[in-house]
């Protein structure tokens, strides 16, 4: 798992902007999917909360740090 | 827990310690961290001087075609506004109300003046790169939107918090050349920017490709 972690990252040297956008698209599928409320003009922060999740989970997988 | 739940329980307890009346569903409500709050003193500190009269989260008070939901949390009897900011940590970013999350038609209200054309999809970016330094005086405008803007965490198993009042802010400007982008041009700038002041992260900027925002 580490060694396939490791070519990931050196194959695509994934930044921390990659990392959030790859996020921002796995809650826009949610959200797409009516799984996640949008909150597009609200003062919701699910949206938010979820992409912090997932951004800091692939983050800590792929041991990218946030600037 | 998530902040979602940790936020609501708070603002229900200030709604129970002071009798305001408010349409807050129980089943948002920690009931655990309920009887925490209302044990704990940290209300009152937190408006000590300051005493809330109504709950404004549900109201239609302070909205306008553009700013739907009411920014504010608590009217005060001085009828200054109040608001609390829940973080699971300190040193954490978060989403300005109104203009944070906005769509085409928000952006273009609160930003369309800085810009000759209509901002869409397509100059959303060299909008924002070329502009930053008059956007984040609005952005930062928002974040702090009520007279009273309370930002509460915990850290470790602590509660803490910061009130920032609206008239201490002062009249920002924001030298251009002071900016960096990890993405520098709108070529680079895929979907997600991370705009830094002399070299210190102070915001992040999102296109989302698949929604109308």
């Amino acid at each position: 798992m580490e060694k396939l972690l490791l070519r990931i990252k050196i194959t695509h040297n994934l930044t921390n902007d990659d990392v959030r956008e790859i996020a921002m698209n796995i809650v826009d599928a949610f959200v797409e999917e009516n799984l996640i409320e949008d909150n597009t003009d609200t003062n919701d922060d699910t949206e938010f909360a979820f992409q912090d999740i997932i951004h800091k989970k692939l983050n800590e997988i792929f041991n990218i740090k946030e600037d | 827990m998530n902040n979602e739940t940790f936020g609501i329980t708070f603002q229900y307890a200030i709604c129970i310690k002071y009798k305001l009346k408010n349409n807050i569903s129980l089943d948002r409500v920690d009931k655990k961290l309920l009887a925490i709050f209302l044990n704990s003193k940290i209300i009152n500190k937190i408006f000590r001087g300051k005493r809330p009269v109504e709950y404004l989260s549900d109201s239609k008070e302070f909205t306008s075609p553009f700013i739907k939901k009411c920014p504010h949390n608590f009217l005060l009897s001085n009828d200054e506004t109040f608001s609390v900011r829940t973080f699971q940590g300190s040193g954490k970013m978060f989403a300005p109300k109104v203009v944070g999350q906005a769509g085409d038609e928000t952006f273009n209200h609160f930003f369309g003046h800085l810009s000759t054309e209509e901002i869409s999809r397509n100059n959303f970016k060299e909008f924002c790169l070329n502009h930053i330094d008059e956007m984040l005086p609005i952005i930062v405008d928002y974040a702090l939107v009520s007279d009273f803007n309370c930002w509460f965490y915990i850290e470790g198993k602590t509660f803490n918090y910061k009130i920032l009042k609206r008239d201490d802010l002062p009249e920002l400007t924001f030298d251009y050349k002071n900016f960096t982008f990890t993405r520098p041009t709108s070529n680079e700038w895929v979907e997600s920017n991370t705009i830094k002041y002399k070299g210190k992260m102070v915001l992040e900027l999102q296109l989302h490709t698949f929604k109308a925002a």
